[in-house]
Parts: C-alpha cells; sequence; structure tokens
C-alpha cells in the first residue's frame, strides 16, 4: 500500500469517525429538558409525563421590554410506559427532547402514593438521564401543575426550585433532598426505605394550564419546600413536617444549620433562637435480651443567634447550661416526632435495618423475615450534647431601663 | 529469532491494559458478587492466586528463552500433542479478543450510540489494533506504554472524583455470606489474571528476559489494585445497587459533578474503554496470528494479523448476538470455568512436562 493510499484510508475513516456515526446530535435540534413531572394519566393505567424544557433563544436574547418572554415551555405526553410517553413528546416537540440536564424529578402525590418505582427505571436505564437529579413529591397537586410554578426572581423554574432545594437544605435543614442515586440505593438496600423532598404548590391562579402562554406577564403558581415524604418500600405513605424532618435528619447526621428556638429561662413567654453551627449524628443498633435497641447519639454545636428577653451572660453561668439544655430538649423531641412516626407507619427511613446488617449480619437475616413488626417494636434512647458556642456581637441584650 | 525487542516495562503495559479493560467496561467480577463490598478482598485473593500461576508460566518462558509458548509445548509434549496445545491456546487468545471487542462494542452502542450499529465500532477498534500489530510487536508496546500513564489517570479520575457521593458505610458488613459466597467472583477475577498466558509468546521478544518475573508481577499488582480501587469507589457510591448496573464505571463517571461546572466526564471511562481494547485487541490479534502460524509451521505471523482481524469482528456479532448472551457469559460462571479450563490444564500440562524432562533428562533439547 502506497503512502498516498495510507492516507486516503485514514481520511476516509477520520471522514466516518469525526461526523459522530449514526448517532450524531446537533445542537440546535436538542430541546433541553430541565424538570421532569410524573403523574397517573387520565387514561387507566397511563403514565403522564410532563417536561420542562428550555428555550436557549429567550434566555440568550435582548428582550428589554417590561414583559418578558418565558425562557421555558412545559410540554406533556402520556404513555404506558415513561419510554413511551418519552417518545410520545417528538410528536408535539420540534426539538428533540435532551436529558442530561433535568434537574429535577417530581411526582404528583397520587402518583407517589401508588409507587414510584416502575416510572423511575427509565431514569437509570436511559443514557441521557442522570442519577443526580433530585426527586421530589408534590403534596396535594399534580406534577404538570407544579411544573407551572415561577419566580419573579428566576427566569428559569427549575434553577429556582434547585435554589430553593440547597437554601432550605443549607439554612434551615427541614428537608431531606435525595438524588435518584439515593432513591435506588434505599429501594435496592435492605432495611432501610426512602425519604424525600416535600414541595408544596401555591396556587395564585384557579387553573393552571399546560403549555400556553408565552409571555412572562402573570406568576400562576409558586411553591415552598416544607419537609419531606415518607416511603414505605416505593410508596408514599405520610407527609413529614419540618421539625420531624430535621429529626430525620439529626439521626443520620445530616443537618448543616437551622434555627433552635428555646423558651428563654426565668422570663415568660419569650423565645431565644439558637443558630446551628455543626452537628453530628449517629446511630447504633443494639440487640439485648429484649428486643431492639437503638442508641441515637447526637452532638450540637449552636450560637446564640436573638433573645427577645434581657439575660446577662456573664451573670449567670447557670442560665447558659439551662439553654443548654432546653436546645438538648428540643432536638430530642424533634428526634422522636421523626421516630414515632416512621414506626407508626412502619417505614424505617433511618435504615435501622440496614445498620444491624452491617454490625451483626449473623442475626440479620433471622429479623429480616419480620422486619416491620420489628421496626414498629424497637426502642430507642437519645442521647444529645447540645453546647452552645458564642454569643454574637452583644453580652446582653440592650434592655429598656425604666 | 527476531530483530523486534521490548523492555520489560513495555510488555507490563501491555498486561495492565488488558486486564483492567474488561473491568472497565463490564466490571463483571463486581457485578457477579452477593455482596459487592467484599470486593476489595476478591481482588487481595484473586491477586494472590493469580501470581503463583503467572510466574509458572513465565518460568517456563525463561527455560526457552528463543521460544514462544506454542513453539515449547511441541518440544516439551511432542510435535502433535503439542501442537493441540497450542490451538487450544490460539483458540483462547482469539475468543479473549472476540469477547473483548464484544464488550466494547455492546457497551458503546447500550450507553452512548444508540443507533449506530455495533459492527463499525468494533471494525474500528479492531483494524487500529490490527495495524497496530501488523507492524510488529515494538509499536504495539510502544503505543501500550504511552498509554499505560492516560489510562492510569483515567481510572484514579474516576475513583477520586465522585468523592461527594460517596458513603464509606456501604462498605459493611464484610464477609456476611461467608467466604463461599467469594468463590464465584475470585473464580472470575483468577480467569481474568491467566489472560496473562500472553506473555508466553512475549517473552522471546523481551530484552532482558529475567525481569519479566519482576514486571509481571508488577503488572498483576497495579492492575489488581486499580480494580480494588474502582470497585471500591461504586460500592461506595451506588451501595447495593452497584449490582444493578450493567457498566459500573461508566456509571461512576456519569455521578461526577463538582461544584455544578466540572460534570458530564463520560469521555473519561470511553476513553479508558477505546484506548485499552484497541490495545487488547492488538495484544491479542498478535499473540494468536503468531501462535496459529507457528502450529501450522508458517514462517511469519505478520500474514495472518489481518484475516484474524476481520474474524474477531464477524466472531464477536456471531458468538455475542445480544447483550444478555454477554453478560451471561461472562456473570453466570461460563467464563470463568472455560477460561480456567484451558488455562489450568495448559500449564499443568506444561509443568509436568518439564518436570518429568528435569527428572529423565530425555527428549529433543529446546535449549
Amino acid at each position: 500500500m502506497g503512502i498516498r493510499a495510507k492516507i486516503g484510508l485514514i481520511a476516509l475513516i477520520m471522514v466516518v469517525m469525526l461526523t459522530g456515526c449514526w448517532s450524531r446530535r446537533e445542537l440546535e435540534t436538542l430541546g433541553f429538558i430541565t424538570a421532569v413531572g410524573l403523574d397517573h394519566a387520565r387514561e387507566e393505567g397511563k403514565i403522564q409525563l410532563t417536561v420542562q424544557m428550555a428555550k436557549p433563544f429567550a434566555i440568550t436574547g435582548s428582550v428589554q421590554t417590561a414583559v418578558q418572554e418565558k425562557p421555558f415551555h412545559v410540554m406533556t405526553a402520556t404513555g404506558h410506559t415513561v419510554f413511551e410517553a418519552v417518545r410520545n413528546l417528538n410528536s408535539i416537540s420540534p426539538r428533540r427532547p435532551f436529558w442530561t440536564h433535568a434537574r429535577f424529578i417530581v411526582f404528583g402525590e397520587d402518583m407517589a402514593r401508588d409507587g414510584i418505582q416502575e416510572a423511575l427505571d427509565f431514569f437509570d436505564r436511559d443514557g441521557e438521564p442522570r442519577r443526580t437529579s433530585f426527586v421530589m413529591i408534590v403534596q396535594e397537586a399534580k406534577a404538570s401543575d407544579f411544573l407551572q410554578v415561577e419566580f419573579s426572581q428566576e427566569p428559569l423554574p427549575s434553577e429556582g426550585v434547585f435554589a430553593l432545594l440547597q437554601g432550605t437544605r443549607l439554612a434551615q435543614s427541614t428537608v431531606a433532598a435525595m438524588t435518584v442515586n439515593d432513591l435506588l440505593q434505599s429501594l435496592e438496600g435492605e432495611g432501610i426505605d426512602p425519604i424525600t423532598v416535600r414541595v408544596e404548590l401555591i396556587r395564585l391562579e384557579e387553573d393552571i394550564d399546560i403549555g400556553g402562554d408565552v409571555l412572562r406577564d402573570q406568576i400562576k403558581a409558586k411553591t415552598r419546600m416544607t419537609g419531606s415524604a415518607m416511603f414505605k418500600d416505593d410508596r408514599l405513605v405520610a407527609w413529614m413536617n419540618k421539625p420531624e424532618t430535621r429529626g430525620y435528619l439529626w439521626v443520620t447526621g445530616q443537618v448543616k444549620s437551622g434555627i433552635i428556638n428555646i423558651n428563654e429561662p426565668t422570663v415568660q413567654d419569650a423565645y431565644a433562637s439558637l443558630e446551628i453551627v455543626s452537628s453530628r449524628g449517629s446511630f447504633k443498633p443494639q440487640l439485648t435480651r429484649d428486643g431492639i435497641k437503638v442508641l441515637i447519639q447526637v452532638e450540637v454545636h449552636a450560637n446564640l443567634g436573638e433573645m427577645q428577653q434581657y439575660i446577662d451572660i456573664r451573670k449567670e453561668p447557670a442560665l447558659w447550661v439551662s439553654m443548654e439544655r432546653r436546645m438538648a430538649e428540643v432536638v430530642k423531641n424533634e428526634i422522636m416526632a421523626a421516630v414515632e412516626k416512621a414506626q407508626h407507619f412502619g417505614a424505617d427511613i433511618f435504615g435501622f435495618g440496614a445498620e444491624i446488617k452491617r454490625r451483626h449480619p449473623k442475626e440479620w437475616p433471622r429479623l429480616r423475615e419480620n422486619w416491620e413488626e420489628e421496626f414498629k417494636r424497637l426502642t430507642v434512647e437519645v442521647e444529645v450534647k447540645a453546647r452552645i458556642k458564642r454569643a454574637g456581637l452583644v453580652l446582653k441584650r440592650a434592655s429598656i431601663r425604666k | 529469532m527476531s530483530l523486534d525487542k521490548i523492555s520489560p516495562r513495555q510488555t507490563m503495559a501491555m498486561l495492565i491494559i488488558s486486564r483492567l479493560m474488561m473491568a472497565t467496561v463490564l466490571f463483571p467480577t463486581l457485578t457477579e458478587l452477593d455482596d459487592p463490598q467484599n470486593i476489595w478482598l476478591v481482588g487481595l485473593l484473586g491477586m494472590m492466586v493469580a501470581i503463583p500461576l503467572v510466574l509458572l508460566i513465565v518460568a517456563l518462558g525463561l527455560a526457552f528463552p528463543d521460544k514462544t509458548i506454542v513453539q515449547y509445548s511441541q518440544v516439551l509434549l511432542g510435535k502433535f500433542p503439542g501442537k493441540i496445545v497450542g490451538l487450544l491456546l490460539v483458540w483462547y487468545w482469539f475468543h479473549i479478543a472476540v469477547t473483548s471487542a464484544a464488550a466494547l462494542g455492546e457497551s458503546l452502542t447500550s450507553a452512548i450510540m444508540v443507533e449506530t450499529p455495533d459492527v463499525v465500532l468494533i471494525g474500528i477498534i479492531a483494524y487500529l489494533g490490527a495495524s497496530a500489530a501488523r507492524n510488529g510487536v515494538e509499536v504495539m508496546a510502544r503505543v501500550a506504554e504511552n498509554a499505560l500513564g492516560i489510562i492510569v489517570f483515567f481510572v484514579l479520575v474516576t475513583t477520586i472524583l465522585p468523592f461527594d457521593v460517596m458513603k464509606s458505610s456501604h462498605l459493611l458488613p464484610v464477609l456476611a455470606g461467608g467466604w463461599g459466597s467469594l468463590v464465584p467472583s475470585m473464580m472470575s477475577a483468577v480467569s481474568f489474571f491467566m489472560e496473562f498466558t500472553v506473555v508466553g509468546m512475549l517473552i522471546p521478544y523481551v530484552s532482558k528476559p529475567k525481569q519479566t518475573v519482576r514486571y509481571s508481577v508488577y503488572a498483576i499488582l497495579t492492575a489488581g489494585i486499580l480494580l480494588v480501587f474502582l470497585g471500591l469507589t461504586a460500592v461506595m457510591v451506588f451501595g447495593p445497587s452497584v449490582k444493578s448496573l450493567s457498566m459500573p464505571v461508566f456509571s461512576l463517571a456519569r455521578m461526577i459533578s463538582i461544584g455544578r461546572f466540572f460534570e458530564r466526564i463520560e469521555f473519561i471511562p470511553m476513553g479508558a474503554w477505546i484506548m485499552c481494547t484497541s490495545i487488547k485487541l492488538s495484544l491479542f490479534v498478535w499473540a494468536s496470528s503468531l501462535g496459529l502460524a507457528q502450529v501450522l509451521g508458517l514462517s511469519q505471523g505478520q500474514v495472518l494479523i489481518y484475516p484474524m482481524g476481520a474474524l474477531v469482528v464477524a466472531a464477536s456479532i456471531v458468538f455475542y448476538e445480544d447483550f444478555l448472551v454477554l453478560i451471561h457469559f461472562l456473570t453466570s460462571g461460563g467464563w470463568s470455568v472455560y477460561s480456567l479450563g484451558i488455562t489450568l490444564t495448559t500449564i499443568l500440562l506444561l509443568c509436568s512436562a518439564a518436570f518429568l524432562r528435569r527428572l529423565f533428562g530425555g527428549g529433543a533439547s529446546g535449549d
């Protein structure tokens, strides 16, 4: 083979390789999906898939008028499976849906109560969606309505919801954020049930329709994040409010920051707010003769953030200790609220069973048989070490002199 | 016997890359485990079993420093039985090339390029590998030596960067199912190390044959430790659900997201797949062509390389018509029994023949 023939052959191969073969995708033909919603469709047994697709030309466009074009478009399609619905989108979307950038997957309450596992498979199996998308459940609404939520401060709602999630997680620790990966681990793992974010839909207008409006002149719905959704296997069984959710986060050591309110010692009807600065939480299941006992140990450090009434911290160290005790009490109550709720519904969201499997692999097969009953029966002991470390910029509250 | 010379380091590079290939693509040793968190035990035990077996092959090769394993098996066992053993090994190497090509083709088409026919992808990689092999063992070895650093870097990136989603609690309990539960996966680990029989073809080309002993142990240790890293990372990131992944390392790279700007780096495992597979194909196509030539008594193996490469492409489509056949063969113990059957029989036969020859001092002298 001459040198020319060789070069020719290499050029030929490069022609094939560089165009990306059969599976090439041109950027201008793709529609980037930023959020996904799943509901039961009106037809029996079908799934309704709603997606929020970014409109790049509306994001980059230089429309400087008072009313701006929405940078997203909401579309919906149905199918017996998620994948069928996904393909059905092609008959209504001129751009081919591209799934890699989906920030979150939201399930309507009805769908979540009947089980989410069937719908999740597509997002695990297909090559485009990622396991890093967050999963949320919208309370008393359909996911399709939730995708109409908008924010005045953030043009792209999916980014807004994602920012809310991060904000709630980092500033309040009242939301248990789970990605598809976390959820699949809890579904597949023994002795652990899933828990994920609850979002609420705040309707500002009675009927929300899909797609429709192009202009961003009026916001029809808002949202807030208030706690989490408790699952038994893959079915939603209960909602957890903010303190209960934080109870869960204490046990699993995920509390980042947040506010703990306590009654001020010595003063009636006055609160002090403590800002959590760090926390550590862990649990140890013990198999005793009287049954399973779980020892939960939490260590929390906080700063004094606000006091409604006068206390001079220099003069009364006993009050300082008293506030620490009250703080420990609040943390303990939150934990017990979470544990009691989980036990009531038989949903082992903490993974007590999984921890027993890790620590006592010999006993686990026996306990696994009837884990739900064992979980409901087990007793919990909570140890909280609460410390107030600092008190901000003042030594005592400015008091009114009579 | 030839002007081609490769260094022991290059030999090591080729062996490491060959061993890493299947793990970066399908990782059957991991997904076969009942409790995937025991992968590190499997990895360590696998290495410990593999080292003496591979050293036996190297020792045999050093007894005949200018002959390949196919040639000296004819010396040790007699002409006809030796040729049968040689053919068996040629078939085994050929089959490794076919399985690797199929694994790459199936994975690329399942994960990324769904619409592309896999014969195109396999064809391109096989052509790449065969061209390198056609130019002789020196070219292959240099490619491998240069690629090794990049591949190891890719593996380390994939094992380190998903740190924010790792949970070390997934590594417990250790050995809940008892030692017995490790056996199938251990066999799989050792059976992949048995691909190192190909070192029997390389020894005559190594510039300092004695050092092959040391470097083949290095190869086993490096590859084994990287596999353990990959396995442990996958377990820490995916927990019990790692068993249900068809391409754990690829899925691992998809989890990497640092600060929301360093994301979508699937190209890293894909790059490793393609580099590993083309180098592995070149090595095994070269070994089976040369082996076949020596069984048939041809003067050189180079002419067989392109036909052999074409056969690999064809066979990878025919043998493994779909993903299920491939993954079933690799993870149900079929591959382990097959690979260990062929290699252990060969090693046993050759070693006992060598031992008897030494005892009685008979037979035609090979050295």
